[in-house]
């Protein structure tokens, strides 16, 4: 074994475990169990846990990479992240990795179905990184996507980050989406494809060319095409109880307006376009709202696309009870919260004596705000925090200052001063690694204790070289190669 | 042990202020001061090759080498060269990379990796004046080793620079070209060989990387990581293959065993999807 193992006068100081044999040995036994792995081994040896690349921290990555460049930081949209969660669900659910689906589905498609009227729109993706800082870094390198995290014209922001099963193989995907609704006059594109140029996108309705005949004696008998509703949008949210659905349809055709299955309006269509208001409210939660057209003739139409809605009246409520101090930095803390919503919140501010504060979502319960200093919180009456959720509830309250205050100085008194969070995060390279991961470097570890002791005996007993010292250059090779894929990792990106 | 510190101890403290000054300067970054980055940075590679140059004359004085000159120059800029440019390029390398990368836990691995390397590069200078032979005898091969590292270092840099848009896909060959000759030209410069042929292998091996740097970049779409970590596994390769036939070890056993090592570093890569 110790012959096998060390360099020995036995062995001529050439072990058998570098020998190539061995290596053959190992680099096909690695080879199989990675194999065996992707494709027949339990899902739990492959899984990464999508909490340690973090959303909220993606978004902080990004918006510090802007304004480090002076670019304004970017908004959490809850329809963007809605968009990157629906799109995330279609490349699993129909086993592909692309901006553009199997069946012609676009980035666009997805942003403008979550309710995202969106002037300019961005998506970058990611998948099989273990960390959010090495998802970050991998986008950062690629000018395309690193063009999108800096694209000036963007305000808003939408993340998601899924773990599951893509074709066979478990994996994270993050999408990252972005957009600005400003300037709804044009409608441009920026896509971050690898071989797709971004494209400009335009909006084509098709409708029937409605003729008039001068013959009388002909019937009309086709009839009119299905009408669509762009108001409201699907799966969309609102506080108002009667609402305004508006859409396109045949020109000079009635159209009637369905509530939850239910005849409940109608109204005439006029340059193809049709407005009217529901005659009855909204119920509470869930609507669903379809239209048909009847043409001058009497045909109907097929029913629309039915577009759900969700009527919430229920206002935000800030658990004034949850705030706690997370860190703390000289005189700068980070405090922690809870939102009690049942849809999503869309706007989030904190404010501090006029100055705005950092705030961001840890999950869709909990938030955190960042920047709070003690020092001018002692000077003012507390922090304003207001919260508007999907569908336009508003609230607004004043944090007492003083009980933050006191909150905050326990803190100081209990927290442990003079560490160095840093290699915590070297550490937590490693816990986020999947099994599989974790046991190829285990592996790559075992080799490198090898030839290092190999190392350290050769040299001592002056046998390094010539021929014996192999190590010398398969030692620095190991270790970079070791270090880069535990902490760059060596996921791809789109 | 307690002479090898008296011997070394220039040595140890310089890498030590090395693995400071890395770590010191990552922090400025982190703060996002660029200006004071920017000065440091001068500064002290200023300073470095000032501790470099005055080493040599230290030790050629202290230790009263005189007759170093007198012989025969290829022999004396074989060493040179390597004792020299190998730590210079280590030290500015790493200030790139702390400047380019954003991935604290692979900043402070590479610190400590160069600062190991500097150090053992720093003792087999003063052990080739010191008149220790036996010991940069026994430890030269290490040597390209820090070859690799630099090359990792480098190659990092030009790669960083390129993705970033700074520079076209021509003249990012074009620097990994240069970079590739500077390597593996010294490793030749070291064993004093001069020739037509190697100044061809020399060539070749540039081709082939920056040839694979093409293809990486431009056909498979890899991304920096995978395209770095792509380059050095093939200049481990060629380093090897160059260093056993200088030793005159080259056999088809050894580069079988070699090519078996980057197979398993293939198959690392593949599990770590």
């Amino acid at each position: 074994m110790i012959n096998f193992l060390f360099p020995t006068i036995k062995n001529d100081y050439s072990p058998k475990i570098f020998e190539s044999k061995f290596l053959l040995t190992l680099a096909v036994f690695i080879f199989l169990f990675n194999f065996l792995s992707f494709n027949y081994l339990p899902g739990f040896i492959n899984k990464v846990e999508a909490g340690s690349i973090n959303a909220t921290d993606l978004i902080q990555l990004t918006n510090e990479s802007r304004q480090s460049a002076g670019l304004v930081e970017l908004n959490q949209s809850a329809e963007l992240t809605a968009a990157a969660k629906s799109k995330s669900e279609d490349m699993f659910a129909k086993g592909y990795w692309a901006h553009f689906g199997p069946n012609g589905e676009t980035p666009w498609q997805f942003i403008k179905e979550a309710g995202y009227i969106y002037v300019f729109a961005g998506e970058n993706l990611a998948k099989g990184f273990s960390t959010s800082s090495a998802v970050h870094d991998a986008w950062l390198n690629s000018p395309t996507h690193k063009a999108n995290i800096m694209k000036p014209e963007f305000r808003d922001i939408g993340m998601y980050v899924a773990e599951g099963n893509l074709a066979g193989e478990q994996t994270t995907l993050v999408v990252q989406m972005f957009g600005s609704k400003t300037d709804t006059s044009k409608d441009k594109v920026a896509a971050n494809t690898t071989s797709k140029a971004s494209s400009s996108k335009s909006i084509s309705t098709s409708s029937k060319q409605s003729s008039t005949s001068s013959n009388s004696n002909i019937k009309d008998t086709t009839p009119p095409i299905k009408p669509t509703i762009t108001n409201p949008i699907n799966n969309g949210f609102t506080n108002e109880p009667i609402i305004k659905i508006t859409g396109s349809a045949e020109n000079g055709s009635t159209v009637k307006v369905y509530l939850n299955n239910t005849y409940n309006t109608e109204g005439i269509t006029s340059n193809s376009i049709y407005s009217i208001q529901l005659s009855t409210e909204l119920q509470k939660g869930d609507n669903l709202i379809e239209a048909e057209s009847i043409d001058n003739s009497g045909n109907i139409s097929l029913k629309s696309d039915p577009v759900k809605i969700t009527y919430d009246t229920t206002v935000p409520v800030i658990d004034t009870s949850s705030f706690k101090v997370i860190d703390k930095k000289d005189n700068i803390y980070t405090l922690l919260f809870s939102i009690d919503e049942p849809t999503a919140i869309k706007d989030i501010t904190a404010t501090l004596d006029s100055t705005n504060l950092i705030v961001s979502a840890i999950n869709s319960t909990d938030y955190k705000i960042e920047g709070v200093n003690i020092e001018t919180l002692k000077l003012v009456k507390g922090i304003d925090i207001h919260a508007e959720d999907v569908a336009g509830n508003k609230t607004d309250i004043l944090l007492d200052g003083v009980s933050l205050n006191s909150e905050m100085e326990k803190y100081t008194s209990n927290s442990v001063t003079g560490t160095y969070n840093g290699f915590e995060e070297i550490l937590n390279s490693i816990t986020n690694l999947s099994i599989r991961q974790q046991i190829n470097i285990g592996i790559a570890l075992f080799i490198l204790m090898f030839l290092l002791v190999d190392f350290i005996i050769l040299f001592r007993i002056k046998k390094l070289h010539p021929e014996r010292g192999k190590s010398a250059l398969h030692l620095p090779h190991l270790v970079l190669v070791i270090a880069i894929l535990i902490f760059s990792g060596l996921g791809s990106i789109k | 042990m307690k002479i090898f510190i008296k011997d070394y101890k220039r040595s140890i403290i310089v890498s030590i202020l090395c693995f400071v000054s890395f770590f010191s300067l990552n922090e400025v970054l982190t703060e996002k001061r660029y200006e004071l980055f920017y000065f440091f940075s001068v500064l002290l590679s200023f300073l470095f090759l000032l501790l470099i140059y005055f080493d040599h004359v230290t030790n050629v004085k202290k230790y009263n080498q005189k007759q170093i000159f007198s012989l025969e120059k290829s022999y004396y800029l074989q060493h040179i060269l390597n004792h020299y440019v190998v730590p210079v390029s280590l030290y500015l390398f790493s200030l790139l990379f702390i400047f380019l990368n954003n991935n604290f836990p692979l900043k402070i691995v590479i610190f400590f990796i160069v600062s190991v390397s500097l150090l053992i590069c720093l003792i087999n200078v003063r052990s080739y004046f010191l008149n220790k032979l036996t010991l940069e005898h026994s430890t030269h091969s290490i040597y390209d080793g820090m070859k690799l590292i630099g090359f990792f270092l480098a190659s990092n840099a030009l790669l960083h620079i390129y993705f970033n848009g700074s520079i076209n896909i021509f003249f990012e060959l074009i620097f990994l070209a240069v970079v590739t000759i500077i390597g593996i030209g010294l490793i030749f410069v070291r064993s004093g060989l001069y020739s037509k042929d190697i100044a061809l292998t020399v060539i070749l091996s540039s081709i082939i990387i920056t040839l694979l740097a093409f293809l990486s970049i431009k056909v498979l779409n890899l991304t920096l990581v995978q395209t770095n970590i792509g380059l050095l596994t093939l200049f481990y390769f060629i380093v090897a293959v160059i260093h056993h036939k200088i030793e005159g070890t080259l056999t088809k056993k050894i580069v079988v065993n070699y090519l078996m090592f980057s197979l398993i570093i293939i198959a690392l890569m593949y599990g770590m999807r």
